[in-house]
């Protein structure tokens, strides 16, 4: 009676008493696991921000597993439950629910589901990522020395050709091993977009496996490096080529003539090339009065989405614009 | 005709590096005009 009482108390250690074997094992082995990421984190070893909260977070989802109650197990299961069916999850995200009104059901339990559903489901992560790297980057290499820059980003792109063949080869279907492929040359929320488009099924191992290996490469690159490259060639200095000046308006052009064809190219990827381009033009070099005004600057960009020509070509509009305009 | 995973690998790659090099032309004589046009506006 004790027992029972104490396992429903604690139901982290009930699940895992419960569970096989296998499971218990592979359950304790990954808190061990994200403890030793934090640690490693935090001595510097690997990426300290992208390790520490990645270390915790697998500590934390693999321990706070508790039995379901009998609705949120079969909203997260999507199939019919017998009564007593004693389900584990945890209250941290459910990637796999499809149907709307078990999502609508999970968004209120889980606590890490709006954030999944409204930012990863729906790409709004990968504009977020762009208007990042946006305001990060400085075109200004890009500009001066285009035809040396493209083919780094080539070079850059052959982790994910190389791996695509590989992965189909190893057994994977062609949308799978597309997803499993990206990891070779993209940031973590472009890795899983991709595999929510293409290969939902393993959105979760392409997840882990992705970051971990973002991790590990940084602590690993430098002896990857000194394996991989003699010590004759890595004493070699680079040669300093004069720097070409770029201008904020060469700039400012760049990013609007880029974000048009770009848009005019991708369709599909259309979201993501004015957030790019939009924090360029946000950037502190070009002195435009609303660049402070994040806030003001959305809404630009929220009325100029909405001056599409489907909308604007109706009558109505005219007689708006006259009104303004008297 | 069902194309290998390495066909479609190597033609995405191949259109990847043939776009990469008409946007790097692209950008070098976007960069030349606007250069042009900010000379000629330093003239007047």
């Amino acid at each position: 009676m004790s027992s029972d009482l104490f396992l429903h108390l604690f139901q982290g250690v009930d699940t895992l008493l419960n569970a096989e074997p296998v499971l218990m094992v592979t359950r304790i082995g990954l808190m061990l696991l994200g403890m030793l990421l934090v640690y490693l984190g935090r001595k510097g070893i690997l990426e300290p921000l992208l390790m520490i909260p990645m270390g915790l977070g697998m500590a934390a989802v693999n321990a706070g597993v508790l039995f379901l109650d009998p609705t949120t197990a079969q909203a997260v299961t999507e199939t019919t439950l017998q009564a007593g069916t004693k389900v584990p999850g945890t209250l941290f995200v459910a990637p796999l629910v499809q149907e709307t009104s078990n999502l609508m059901y999970v968004l209120q339990i889980d606590f890490l589901q709006p954030i999944y559903t409204f930012a990863f489901s729906n790409g709004l992560i990968a504009c977020l990522v762009f208007m990042g790297i946006g305001v990060l980057l400085d075109v200004g290499y890009l500009l001066a020395r285009p035809f040396l820059s493209m083919v780094l980003a080539l070079f850059g792109e052959l982790g994910t050709i190389v791996t695509f063949p590989v992965a189909h080869w190893l057994g994977l279907n062609l949308g799978d091993a597309a997803s499993v492929a990206m990891v070779g040359c993209a940031d973590g929320p472009m890795v899983l977009f991709t595999s929510l488009m293409l290969s939902k099924e393993l959105f979760v191992p392409i997840t882990v496996v992705a970051y971990l290996y973002l991790g590990l490469t940084y602590g690993g690159y430098p002896y990857l490096i000194r394996f991989l490259i003699p010590a004759r060639l890595r004493a070699i200095r680079p040669v300093q080529k004069k720097a070409i000046p770029i201008t904020s308006s060469e700039k400012l052009a760049f990013a609007v003539v880029a974000c048009t064809v770009l848009c005019l190219l991708f369709a599909v990827a259309a979201p993501s090339s004015p957030s790019f381009s939009g924090s360029q033009c946000a950037r502190p070099g070009l002195n435009i009065s609303w660049r402070s005004s994040t806030v003001h600057c959305c809404m630009a960009r929220l009325s100029s989405s909405a001056c599409c020509s489907g909308c604007f070509a109706r009558p109505q509009r005219f007689s708006i614009l006259r009104c303004c305009c008297c | 005709m069902k194309e290998s995973a390495l066909q479609i690998a190597l033609f995405v790659y191949g259109m990847t590096a043939v776009i990469s090099m008409a946007v790097a032309l692209l950008i070098r004589i976007l960069y030349v005009v606007v250069r042009a046009m900010g000379r000629r506006k330093g003239q007047r």
